[in-house]
């Protein structure tokens, strides 16, 4: 499913949450009209497994869908980094209080390196030579941190209370 | 005059202190080299081993000579002998500490230094004296006045090159390098030129001037200001300190003001893309790229968009350090590159020391690099274009490299001097002034643009930028741990 962010009605993400709850398999992947990072990140949180920029001044939109569909993963040096702050705030604050949010996952080394690297500017397939993996596995694990942005909200734990068989 | 027995006790207790103080720089320049792997605390961590080691050695065989176990004319040329090579162990490595401390970025001279090293082990291996000759005779030889002179000579060198390095980099650090090879070169002199080795000299100065070294390399590794530092933060003034990391934990009045002032920019940064950025882009499509004239005024029009969309960028979410520049640059300029047929080759190395490059310094050497990545897609006629960011660890600079295979900037544009201005061309113009400006912004953060161009083999504009140590928190500790994976596989 390809959701805009800026519906008229209000707001993409209840239509994600609600997607979500109502059947865990399906992808979502949030079309943006503004390069918004702030609000993609949102999206992930939500469940949101894919991210697309819609008139972005450079790039080729109808190339990045068909890209996102066929198991890629968009991303931008911007959002990388967002992600990168995000889950390391993330887990500086489950530090101070691990009692809670058992469900959020840390960045694995790989990923972090992935994520450090489209922050600074490269693109998958570079990636992929330089750490000597295929464009597909870089783009696992970007969607990999993309997964691990989704805690704490109530299609989450509903999703994962189905998957442990407790409902 | 005291007595001998206080003077054997002083000399103990000095020894003692200073067995102390080696333990200590060991086991801290450790704990700091596994940490944050930078060069000047593996150089204290040799010279500390080093002195330690030669300490230790020297009691040891003393004792064993004066136990009178066993036959005290050899040994005693032995212990001159292990004596020497310690002297000249201690002369390198605090040689080698001195030259990092004060970044001194030549490598000839780090060669001439291990030169020395083999040298001086050379001279002092290579022992007529000790087959019919006790260690009298080889301190009264001439291959011992040799290696004195040998070794004055390097040192003095080494001096030379890091009052150099202390002229032009004007820092704190290169300045006490400085003062330490002076002291360091009366006290080699005062204890190479005793020609008697039964008379030891300088026991007590040479503790003092491993303390003095011991504050140096505190000093250069910023170890008393970071300290200062997170004593402040974690002082009543900021109770919340503990969530320093997270921006918005800030509570207060504190916080409001800037909620307002990253709102307004939001707002700004909104006007600017959603107002003049569409604009241009209108324009643009307005644009028959099959004319000549048309095309200009595309590439021109595109540098304009970048440059607002790299506005937005930094108003969006501020500079952040030199990597996120570089990363959000090449994003924006890889479209129009493509379009020109301009191959890229990125290589930006992911390191954390560059992490510490922000605000100021990072805006105006991406401004660089933009610009010279603007003068390629403009002016050079190339096929590739090269980027190069790297940390270099000897000198603790930053390497920021554009290079392309074009036709080279016109002579008279390049070697032009700054104050000189008018040019009729207006493209000439253009090209001129971005140079300059270049060289003003890399001047304005205390960093060196050197421009090599070769007509028809292409422009290489290259940024050397001195890095700033960073604070040592717990934040960018955790950084450095993940930035040493990341260093490991891109090492190139």
């Amino acid at each position: 499913m390809l959701v805009d962010l800026n519906l008229g009605d209000g707001s993409g993400y209840e239509l994600i949450e609600y997607m979500k709850t109502e059947q865990a398999e399906a992808e979502a992947v949030v079309v943006s009209a503004m390069e918004d990072e702030e609000h993609a990140l949102k999206a992930f949180e939500l469940g949101a497994t894919g991210y697309l920029i819609k008139n972005s001044w450079f790039g080729n939109f109808p190339q990045a869908v068909l890209q996102v569909m066929n198991g890629g993963a968009s991303i931008t040096p911007g959002l990388a980094r967002r992600l990168l702050q995000k889950l390391e705030h993330r887990h500086a604050h489950r530090a101070l209080n691990c009692t809670q949010q058992k469900l959020a996952e840390k960045l694995s080394q790989r990923e972090t390196q992935v994520l450090q690297m489209v922050a600074a500017g490269y693109t998958s397939v570079e990636i992929g030579t330089r750490l000597t993996i295929s464009f597909q596995t870089v783009n696992t694990h970007i969607k990999n941190t993309y997964r691990k942005l989704r805690v704490g909200t109530r299609a989450q734990a509903v999703n994962s209370a189905a998957q442990l068989g407790l409902l | 005059m005291i007595s001998p027995n206080a003077q054997q006790t002083v000399s103990q207790l000095v020894t003692a202190g200073g067995i102390a103080l080696a333990t200590c720089v060991c086991w801290q320049a450790r704990l700091s080299w596994n940490r944050l792997q930078r060069l000047p605390d593996l150089s204290a961590l040799v010279l500390a081993s080093v002195w330690l080691g030669y300490l230790v050695i020297t009691i040891a065989l003393k004792a064993t000579i004066e136990s009178k176990l066993v036959s005290p004319i050899s040994w005693l040329a032995w212990q001159d002998y292990v004596d020497h090579i310690g002297l000249q162990l201690l002369v390198i490595s605090v040689g080698y500490f001195l030259l990092l401390t004060a970044s001194v970025p030549y490598r000839w001279v780090y060669i001439l230094l291990l030169l020395q090293f083999v040298t001086g082990l050379a001279v002092l291996s290579w022992r007529p004296w000790s087959i019919s000759q006790t260690f009298v005779g080889f301190s009264a030889s001439g291959t011992h006045h040799a290696w004195i002179i040998f070794n004055s000579a390097g040192a003095i060198v080494m001096t030379g090159m890091i009052l150099f390095a202390a002229g032009r980099s004007r820092s704190t650090a290169g300045w006490l390098a400085f003062n330490g090879c002076l002291i360091g070169l009366a006290l080699c002199a005062d204890q190479l030129l005793v020609g008697d080795r039964s008379i030891r000299t300088g026991q007590v100065s040479q503790l003092a001037y491993a303390l003095f070294l011991w504050v140096v390399w505190q000093i250069s590794s910023d170890r008393f200001t970071g300290q200062s530092q997170s004593s402040l933060l974690s002082s009543a003034e900021f109770p919340q300190s503990e969530h320093m990391v997270p921006l918005s934990d800030f509570g207060g009045p504190l916080d409001a003001v800037a909620a307002a002032v990253a709102a307004e920019r939001q707002r700004i940064g909104k006007d600017l893309h959603d107002g003049l950025a569409s604009h241009l882009v209108l324009m643009l499509a307005t644009l028959d790229c099959a004319m000549p004239r048309d095309q200009r005024m595309a590439l021109a029009l595109e540098q304009c968009l970048v440059e607002l969309k790299l506005t937005v960028d930094a108003l969006d979410s501020g500079t952040g350090n030199i990597l996120d520049a570089l990363g959000r640059l090449r994003y924006r300029v890889q479209h129009s590159l493509d379009k020109l047929g301009i191959r890229m080759s990125w290589r930006v190395e992911v390191r954390d020391e560059l992490t510490a490059i922000t605000g100021e310094a990072a805006l105006q050497a991406l401004r660089i690099a933009q610009e010279g990545l603007a003068n390629v897609m403009v002016h050079a006629h190339a096929s590739a274009v090269e980027v190069v960011c790297r940390y270099v660890t000897e000198t603790r600079t930053m390497v920021l490299e554009v290079r392309d295979n074009g036709r080279g900037i016109p002579r008279r544009l390049n070697d032009r001097p700054s104050h000189a201005s008018h040019v009729s061309n207006c493209t000439e113009r253009g090209a001129g002034k971005g140079l300059i400006n270049m060289r003003s912004r890399a001047k304005s953060i205390g960093g060196q643009l050197t421009i090599a161009s070769k007509l028809g083999a292409g422009t290489r504009v290259r940024l050397e930028l001195p890095v700033p140590l960073k604070a040592a928190d717990a934040f960018e500790a955790n950084l450095s741990t993940l930035g040493r994976s990341a260093q490991a596989v891109l090492h190139c």
